[in-house]
């Protein structure tokens, strides 16, 4: 029993090293997903197929405005212009308080490549992409 | 260039975390004993990059973790006060040689060639022409053998001279 106690303090106190760099501290980059890495891992599952996954990515009210049917829809529209994406990685382009750019540098099976940048908000100390006009043709 | 520094913080903090977590869960976890323990070591082993490279936030590494090690104390703990359930979590040894002899069924349920458990009584300084000195061998549930020879000078019995 003492085992069980001594893991929820340690799960107790690593939460609360947690909360208070992001939320005390304003941690943005390092004990959460910077934006680049959010923007990668869009990205990459946008390329997989991985719909449902890509949209935990987004911001509430982007999550509402684009289902799985409409990232695919998107997706595929960029596969069509350019080809399947085989590589894909993502850049920090500036990271401010609450808002932050991004850029995913897309590589095709062509050997194109491709920059699109994203904007971030910072909802609940988590980056969360807020606009995918960019993705738009 | 940025995140060059970011990564050995996650490293440390995250290394920092587990191991406490490990630390605190005993010291079955770190032997790997059994298949339930080892499960439990790779699991975690393989979640760890996940924070290195900020895939996941660390609040949500330091909550997955630190639940995987309090379910595996929690069933440590169950197993612990029962015999029926010990059996389950962690199965039961296997009796592979008696008296000398290769116990063919349970051979077979391992999947232990003859060859393969001469090599592991070698392994455990029994030649295979030594092998009546074997009063039993088990295969135990963290995969290792061990082996009871007959203490010596005991009494003759009838299958002695059989």
């Amino acid at each position: 029993m003492r085992s069980l106690l001594t893991e929820a303090l340690i799960l107790a106190a690593a939460l609360g090293l947690s909360a208070a760099a992001v939320h005390g501290w304003h941690d943005r980059t390092t004990l959460v997903p910077p934006p680049a890495a959010v923007v990668e891992e869009f990205l990459r599952a946008l390329a997989a197929g991985r719909y449902e996954a890509a949209r935990e990515k987004l911001a509430d009210d982007l999550r509402h405005e684009f289902d799985e049917n409409r990232l695919r829809m998107l997706t595929e529209g960029l596969q069509d212009r350019h080809g399947a994406i085989r590589h894909v990685e993502g850049q920090d382009r500036s990271i401010g308080t609450d808002t932050a750019v991004a850029a995913g540098e897309l590589t095709f099976a062509s050997g194109e490549k491709s920059e699109v940048q994203f904007r971030l908000d910072r909802h609940h100390g988590l980056w969360q992409i807020s606009d995918l006009s960019t993705l738009h043709p | 260039m940025d995140e060059l520094y970011r990564i050995p913080i996650r490293a440390v903090l995250g290394f920092i975390v587990l191991h406490a977590l490990v630390r605190a869960s005993g010291k079955r976890t770190v032997h790997e004993g059994t298949a339930f323990d080892f499960t439990l070591a790779l699991i975690l082993g393989d979640m760890f990059d996940d924070i290195l490279w900020a895939e996941v936030p660390a609040s949500q590494f330091a909550t997955a973790v630190a639940v995987l090690v309090l379910a595996h104390t929690a069933v440590s703990l169950v197993a612990y006060h029962s015999q029926p359930a010990h059996r389950v979590i962690t199965g039961e040894p296997a009796l592979v040689v008696e008296d000398g002899a290769f116990v063919h069924a349970a051979m077979q349920e391992e999947r232990l060639a003859p060859w393969d458990l001469d090599a592991l009584l070698r392994q455990q300084g029994v030649a295979a022409e030594d092998r009546r000195q074997v009063h039993e061998a088990r295969i135990e549930t963290s995969g290792q053998m061990s082996v009871l020879k007959h203490r010596p000078g005991r009494e003759a019995q009838k299958r002695d001279v059989q």
